[in-house]
């Protein structure tokens, strides 16, 4: 049984990478959903495959070195099941949900943005190609979006290349290049990481306004919680390549269970607070050199023998609250059991 | 931490000049630093925030001349006596370099890739000839140590490190000449909070071992409040308020202080009156800045005077210690950093 509002479903998704090294885990058996113009943000440390899971969303991971190795992407097509994952990344119908359905915009815009397109030239590319629009109603448009995400002088500037944009100006083009569609899945991969505080507030902002404009769904990939507190409705706490605690928002922040949401909590500077940082010692692993059990094991202060031995079950704390962690079944579980 | 000035900065200037054509002659410059004025105070931790661009790495630069000030005076207290370092010669220059050491912003690229942990570490020290080989190692590891990092990473390279190990290699090299003066740009902003958090201790730690005096330059005003006692706020190579800590953050008195302290993500839904501040625009460029007040393009009290006249860093409320530039300081009631954190927590 399916949500009637259900979008997206990902189902124990596992993304590897094959290099010289030997195999890079970089998404292990990820699942979680999204209804409808909803905000789930993904948030972890750096190399916890916040954006390998990004791009695997849109079918974008980088080949010939990543596949998807296990599990599914179901989409939503107005209702119908579409498996994303069993479609050619390259194929036709994968390119048309990419431009009529999807849109992805990265933390460097330059990334998406050609150099040696004038921003109009690319919006309208996109328009045509997607939207059969002719020259004269696509420039119309890209005018339009521009205006949209709040670029001065749009008419003009729609005429202007990327480097003549400053970095924030860029990522707006981005964004209107990306909603010139009318998608309903938004997937953002630090939109706003490489931007000051005014011009991030003014995107995040504008997200959330273009949002309950079209009943998007939005994906927020971000390294900083507080920035994830701002805009999600629901936040995924990743941990190489695990999901190790979704919840909504509001029990993140005030009933964090899992230890390492707990620590990323306690690791923010918060305004007025003078308690000293609480830092995780030792770092991610290498998704290539997994430790056996509990990939947190080594870092993680509440550790036994059996997180050393056995990967953690999911357990559910409350509806829609759920973590990966023994430590939560000793103390919770067990106890009433 | 003492009220006695350890380096007092006085109308300091850099203008980098704009080459165009095959003659590259000169064509204009940016105004990177525009008559800044400051004091660093003995022991205390000095903080610097702004927007990018707004000159605050060239201020770190220019004070201790790892780029030639343009303009301005800056003067180094050393036993007792106040010496303008802009007319130091080179060997006082030499002199002056172990007392003052900067760590940077990049982990990646402030590290030679070629050079050992060991060479890294001990460079300082052989530069300035102390100590015989054997010792200069002894220092190195115990060096180390003092940073957190293992004896044994002693022959390794930057790139066999993560992020956070690799800037304590670049703190370990800053303090080996045991520096009164640490100038930390950007030190903790390319880092995971995790590790941030980690450096950010360590800064302090080092601070009450050896009683450094610390300025340090960011951009997240949330890593700047848990580290600085003082803080000084820059817009366009100017410095727009001088403030506690305190002040700052519960009675800010420069507009674009109100809207930095707005935009600072906070990780929860506001309400009402904590809704967010959103600053149009974005910084004009400092070849070409704005006439009167630098801010008048962006400010929500702009008026005709901000538009001619520039306003000078004055003391506020007769206070010495808090200063801004604005030309109405004591009429705008500006939000503080509390009012704009009102949050739901109803659940809704
Ligand atoms: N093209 C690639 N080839 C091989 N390995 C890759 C590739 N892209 C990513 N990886 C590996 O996958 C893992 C997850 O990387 P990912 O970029 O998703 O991290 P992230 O969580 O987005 O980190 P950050 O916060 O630094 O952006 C890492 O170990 C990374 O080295
Ligand atoms: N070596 C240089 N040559 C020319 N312009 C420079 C140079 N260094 C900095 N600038 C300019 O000076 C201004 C201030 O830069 P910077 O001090 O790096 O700012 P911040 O550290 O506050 O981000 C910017 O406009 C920058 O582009
Ligand atoms: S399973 Fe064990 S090691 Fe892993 S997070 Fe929980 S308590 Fe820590
Ligand atoms: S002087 Fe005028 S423009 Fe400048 S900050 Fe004050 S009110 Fe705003
Ligand atoms: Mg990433
Ligand atoms: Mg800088």
């Amino acid at each position: 049984m399916t949500e009637p509002n259900r979008l997206v479903e990902v189902n124990d998704l596992e993304v590897v990478f094959d290099t010289v090294e030997g195999r890079t885990h970089a998404v292990n058996g990820v699942s979680f959903s999204m209804d409808a113009g909803e905000t789930v943000g993904i948030v972890g440390e750096s190399g916890c495959g916040k954006s390998v899971m990004s791009l695997a969303m849109l079918q974008l991971v980088p080949r010939p070195h990543g596949k998807i190795a296990r599990g599914s992407i179901i989409y939503y097509q107005r209702g119908k099941a579409v498996e994303i994952t069993k479609l050619n990344p390259t194929g036709k119908a994968m390119r048309a949900l990419r431009g009529n359905e999807m849109a992805m915009i990265f933390q460097e815009p330059m990334t998406s943005l050609n150099p040696v397109y004038t921003i109009g030239e690319q919006i309208m590319e996109v328009l045509r190609l997607h939207q059969k629009m002719d020259n004269t109603r696509a420039k119309q448009r890209a005018i339009e979006m521009l205006e949209k995400v709040g670029v001065p002088d749009a008419a003009q500037r729609v005429e202007e290349y990327p480097h003549q944009f400053s970095g924030g100006m860029r990522q707006r083009a981005m964004i209107a290049m990306a909603l010139s569609c009318t998608p309903n899945l938004l997937v953002a991969d630090e939109p706003t990481t490489a931007l000051d505080v005014t011009i991030e507030a003014q995107i995040l902002e504008l997200l959330a306004e273009l949002q309950r404009d079209i009943n998007m769904a939005v994906l927020f990939i971000s390294h900083d919680l507080k920035v994830i507190g701002e805009i999600a409705d629901r936040v995924i706490v990743m941990y190489a390549g695990w999901v190790v605690e979704e919840a909504m928002r509001e029990d993140i922040f005030q009933n964090p269970q899992h230890p390492y949401t707990r620590s990323l909590l306690a690791a923010i500077p918060r305004i007025g607070r003078r308690e000293r940082l609480v830092s995780i010692p030792g770092r991610v692993p290498s998704l290539s050199q997994l430790p056996p059990g509990c990939f947190f094991a080594p870092r993680c202060p509440a550790a036994t023998d059996q997180c050393r031995r056995e990967e953690p079950q999911v357990f559910t704390v409350n509806q829609g609250h759920t973590v990966k962690c023994w430590n939560y079944w000793d103390k919770e579980v067990q106890k009433t059991s | 931490m003492s009220t006695e000035t350890l380096m007092r900065v006085s109308n300091l200037k850099k203008y980098f000049p704009i080459r165009k054509g095959v003659l590259r002659r000169v064509a204009g410059h940016v105004k990177a630093v525009d008559d800044v004025s400051f004091q660093i105070r003995q022991g205390e931790t000095l903080g610097m925030v702004g927007e990018s661009g707004c000159g605050k790495s060239t201020t770190g630069r220019s004070i201790i001349r790892l780029i030639e000030p343009t303009a301005g005076s800056v003067k180094y207290r050393t036993a007792g006596q106040e010496e303008e370092i802009t007319h130091f010669n080179k060997t006082q220059m030499k002199a002056f370099r172990q007392r003052v050491q900067m760590v940077f912003q990049d982990p990646f690229s402030s590290l030679d890739p070629r050079m050992s942990v060991r060479d890294t570490v001990s460079e300082p020290l052989f530069v300035h000839r102390m100590g015989s080989q054997k010792e200069r190692t002894e220092q190195v590891k115990e060096l180390l140590q003092t940073v957190g990092l293992s004896v044994t990473h002693l022959n390794r390279f930057p790139h066999q490190f993560s992020g956070g190990q690799r800037q304590r290699i670049g703190i370990a090299r800053a303090l080996a000449l045991r520096p009164e003066l640490i100038i930390c740009d950007e030190a903790v902003s390319a880092l995971d909070v995790s590790v941030q958090a980690q450096i950010l201790n360590l800064l302090q730690d080092l601070q009450s071992e050896f009683g450094l005096t610390y300025m340090f330059i960011a951009h997240d005003l949330s890593v700047i409040d848990y580290i600085s006692d003082r803080i000084v706020v820059m817009y366009l190579g100017k410095i727009v308020e001088v403030a506690t800590k305190q002040q700052l953050y519960d009675n800010p008195s420069h507009p674009y202080t109100e809207a930095l302290l707005g935009a600072i993500p906070i990780g929860e839904k506001r309400v009402g009156e904590g809704k967010r501040l959103l600053l149009g625009g974005t910084v004009p460029s400092p070849a070409n800045p704005p006439p009167g007040c630098t801010f008048h393009t962006r400010c929500p009290y702009a008026a005709d005077i901000c538009r001619q006249k520039e306003p000078v860093l004055e003391s506020v409320a007769n206070s010495g210690d808090h200063q801004a530039a604005c030309h109405f300081t004591t009429e705008l009631e500006l939000k503080s950093f509390y009012d704009f954190s009102q949050v739901d927590r109803s659940g809704a």
